[in-house]
């Protein structure tokens, strides 16, 4: 009843919401139907419900590939290296940016590092490739400690540190916008207090600001885990060849290449489905574990 | 206004805004069941029996473009179609959806997803047509010969090892797209080519090689003579980075491929492993030496070409054609590219490089297809047959008399203004001339004759017989054509035809031990890998699937 009367208080509200609920609807749940082609020998001609029925077919002939375990390593590494070093960085910039007190200063750095984000990554990974080459200013560098010139396209080592690298150039700053966003809700009567009894920059850091963006931080934490395999595919795949695929060849370009271009949809969409549910699982456990020791969850 | 008023109509208008939103998700193709849009919605049929012929034939075409525009409206795309209309009967009313070239194909998996097709596509992947075609999306091709006089003697042409048509079809011999065909001149061929800054080899009298050890001395001396060049460059190298293995590997007389060696069907990294690997020393030595450009499989073509025009590279081995041709008109760079024949290979022997000769045979193994959910199938069939017609091959080649060619005693030639023209292609594009490469009128593929493109674009420096000397570029490589350089691999297509089934089971066998086979063997020539691990890599490859099931499957075929 209680709750009737709520939403008869706020219904314009949520007629508001309403739009964005179809879009998701139309958008994100109506084409969910397809997976089941994961499950049958798929004929575009006779459509999703005609074709035939094989099970899990396409489930075992991935998992039988002696390429699979390979795909899903490399997917699973470059997800935690990306954990790892990617995303505290931007919680850093920010928290820097935040001790900033000439606001032209703070913004200029903010421009810099929101301008990559809006580059194409086709532009982002060309530009790299430049670097990266034999004249390139890496190599310059290089020459300086008299180090002989390297093709680091070439060398499956070091592919994650070029991905991982190019990720946080282009990603950095606008990373930083909801930390910066979840900042501006801190008290700063609490910042005042601290400054009475003494507190230094850093034990502000540690004991307002830190705590003021845990339920942002905790938040992005948990969907950064669900995204955990879904590595940028399109940068992948614009900076890998088949010398690095050891390291580079993740289950994204995998599909891309023995699902989709060579025409095996019921194939790529198995193989799709099985990265889907252990990032759907790794959500609900990651979640799960921070509702039971934090104040945050996503629900 | 009063308070409820306002509720109200703000009530109505969210409404009205929710279900805009909605509508606008749903629209587009809204459930034509599969038919091509076009097809038979304002015009009625034509039965398989023969009945009423529309007045109208209304249609689709999805299909690439080449340049920067789309042929449409041009002089030749316009005579195309007053051709079509009078060969038929009918009046066309064609619905061009097109594409640039890059477009397309990155689209092309998801086109096949949607089984939504157009009346008229192009699949440039035989494997994809037989693959659709089996599943009954599109239509066979066999059974409507007796539509096809014109496209007939091109599928029917035999260069001494079956037809060509069986380049395309299934094992029970039916066909689904018309091909990439033309009507050749001459042997075409010769590709890749092995290309060299004459300028440079004739400065320091450095001579062209005639087999791979000379060329390798040939990189040494260019070394010596630039320490900061790597003087063997790759052509191909933002496209397929195992492009140069694969030029030396048919050189050598073999594949990383399943092939045909002119006896019997080998998977090259396995059955062949001893020829495989000796061609990977080779480049390994070339690369230790710091004789092979480093970036080779890395690189993008921008890359490439500035490598090339700072004196950079000096010699490739899997040029394509234009290569010579276009670095030699640069006036910032003033430098000599030439064309030579293939060098002797490992074994001293003529290589493997030439395509079979004859006229009237497939450039390609695809082309456009027609969707089986399309109306008035037999007039497109006809359609498609007469762009292989004579009257057509001249309008796709030469364009219209008087406008772009006039013909003197017999000989055909482009007009001055377009031959002595600084960009006498770019000039064939205004007209849609198909000849241009970019601008083609038409469904593709449409039939081209090849000597045009010798034509348009000159001479280019040659070198052959101890002698250098211009000459067009095809004739070059036709006049040089021998039988034991013609390649065995090229055939095989037309020896075996291959069901979606075994397609299938060809694929998810062999791709696995392919792809590992492309990262490998650039490791290998790179030192990343040593040789003395190669009977292990083999095992490796062995253990990523089953390649005898396929190599017997193909035999089994052959006999």
């Amino acid at each position: 009843m209680q709750m009737m009367r709520v939403f008869l208080k706020q219904k314009y509200l949520y007629l508001m919401v309403l739009p964005g609920l179809i879009l998701v609807f139309i958008f994100k749940y109506l084409p969910m139907y397809g997976v089941i082609i994961a499950f049958k020998d798929y004929n575009v001609f006779a459509g999703v419900f005609e074709s035939k029925w094989v099970g899990l077919r396409w489930f075992r002939l991935f998992l039988d590939n002696p390429m699979a375990l390979r795909v899903f390593k490399n997917t699973l590494l470059l997800g935690l290296y990306n954990l790892v070093f990617a995303f505290p960085l931007p919680i850093i910039l920010a928290l820097l940016l935040n001790e900033l007190k000439i606001e032209w200063i703070k913004r200029t750095i903010q421009s810099i590092t929101y301008l990559p984000y809006f580059i194409s990554v086709i532009i982002i990974v060309g530009m790299l490739k430049e670097l990266a080459s034999l004249n390139g200013l890496f190599n310059q560098v290089l020459s300086l400690f008299n180090i002989e010139a390297m093709n680091f396209f070439g060398r499956p080592e070091f592919f994650r540190t070029l991905f991982i690298g190019s990720g946080i150039w282009q990603n950095l700053g606008w990373g930083t916008i909801l930390y910066l966003a979840a900042l501006t809700n801190i008290d700063p009567a609490l910042y005042e207090a601290a400054h009475m009894d003494g507190a230094g920059r850093f034990r502000k850091i540690v004991h307002i600001t830190l705590p003021g963006m845990a339920g942002t931080i905790v938040i992005l934490l948990i969907l950064a885990i669900g995204n955990m395999l879904e590595a940028d595919f399109q940068r992948v795949l614009l900076m890998y060849n088949p010398v690095i695929y050891s390291t580079a060849d993740i289950v994204g370009t995998y599909v891309y290449r023995e699902g989709l271009e060579s025409a095996r949809f019921s194939y790529a969409t198995a193989v799709g489905l099985m990265v889907s549910v252990i990032s759907f699982v790794l959500l609900l456990a990651v979640n799960q574990i921070s509702r039971r020791y934090s104040e945050n969850s996503l629900w | 206004m009063g308070r409820k008023k306002m509720r109200t109509r703000l009530s109505v208008l969210a409404f009205v805004l929710a279900a805009l939103v909605a509508l606008t998700g749903c629209t587009g193709n809204s459930g034509t069941g599969g038919k091509g849009s076009g097809g038979g919605e304002t015009t009625p049929p034509v039965s398989e029996e023969g009945g009423t012929e529309p007045e109208v034939l209304s249609f689709t075409v999805y299909q690439p473009y080449f340049g920067a525009e789309t042929a449409r409206g041009t002089r030749v795309d316009q005579v195309w179609q007053e051709m079509m209309e009078e060969y038929l009967g009918v009046k066309l009313d064609i619905t061009w959806e097109e594409l640039p070239w890059g477009d397309f194909n990155e689209k092309r998996p998801i086109y096949l997803a949607s089984g939504e097709f157009a009346d008229i596509f192009l699949l440039n992947n035989v494997d994809e047509a037989i693959k659709a075609g089996e599943r009954g999306a599109l239509v066979d091709l066999s059974t409507k010969l007796d539509l096809m006089p014109y496209s007939r003697k091109f599928l029917e042409s035999d260069l001494g090892y079956g037809p060509e048509v069986n380049k395309i079809s299934t094992p029970e011999g039916k066909f689904y797209t018309f091909p990439n065909a033309g009507d050749w001149a001459y042997q075409p061929g010769g590709l890749p080519q092995y290309v060299y800054r004459f300028d440079i080899f004739q400065k320091h009298n450095i001579p062209i090689p005639g087999n791979l050890e000379e060329y390798y001395n040939a990189a040494k001396r260019l070394k010596e003579l630039y320490p900061d060049a790597y003087p063997v460059g790759s052509g191909f190298a933002g496209s397929d980075p195992n492009s140069i293995q694969k030029s030396l590997f048919e050189l050598n007389r073999t594949s990383a491929d399943i092939f045909f060696n002119g006896d019997k069907f080998l998977f090259g990294p396995i059955d062949d492993s001893a020829g495989i690997k000796r061609v990977l020393e080779y480049l390994n030595k070339l690369y230790e030496e710091k004789l092979l450009d480093p970036e080779f499989f890395t690189q993008t073509n921008e890359q490439q070409i500035e490598k090339s025009l700072t004196g950079k590279i000096f010699m490739m081995p899997n040029s394509f054609t234009g290569w010579a041709g276009n670095h030699n008109k640069s006036t910032e760079y003033p430098q000599t590219w030439g064309v030579a024949r293939h060098p002797l290979n490992l074994d001293g022997k003529v290589g493997w490089y030439q395509t079979p000769a004859g006229k009237e045979v497939f450039r390609g193994n695809t082309g456009p297809v027609i969707s089986a959910s399309a109306a008035n199938q037999d007039l497109l069939i006809k359609l498609m047959d007469y762009q292989y017609s004579p009257e057509m091959i001249n309008l796709f080649t030469w364009g219209i008399e008087g406008e772009t060619y006039v013909e003197t005693n017999g000989e055909k030639n482009f007009l001055d203004e377009i031959l002595l023209a600084d960009d006498p292609y770019g000039e064939l594009a205004k007209f849609g001339v198909n000849t241009s490469g970019s601008v083609r009128s038409g469904i593709q593929w449409g039939a081209q004759a090849l000597e045009t493109s010798d034509k348009i674009a000159g001479k280019i420096p040659v070198y052959a017989d101890g002698k250098y000397y211009e000459e067009y570029n095809y004739l070059f490589h036709s006049l040089g054509s021998t039988p034991e350089a013609t390649s065995p691999i090229l055939m095989g297509p037309s020896l075996v035809s291959l069901s979606a089934e075994e397609l299938e089971l060809r694929d998810s066998n062999l791709v696995p031990i392919k792809t590992h086979f492309d990262g490998e063997s650039i490791r290998f020539i790179t030192g990343q890998r040593k040789f003395d691990t190669w009977d292990k890599f083999i095992e490796e490859l062995k253990g990523m699937g089953n390649y005898e099931a396929v190599t017997t499957m193909y035999n089994e075929k052959l006999k």
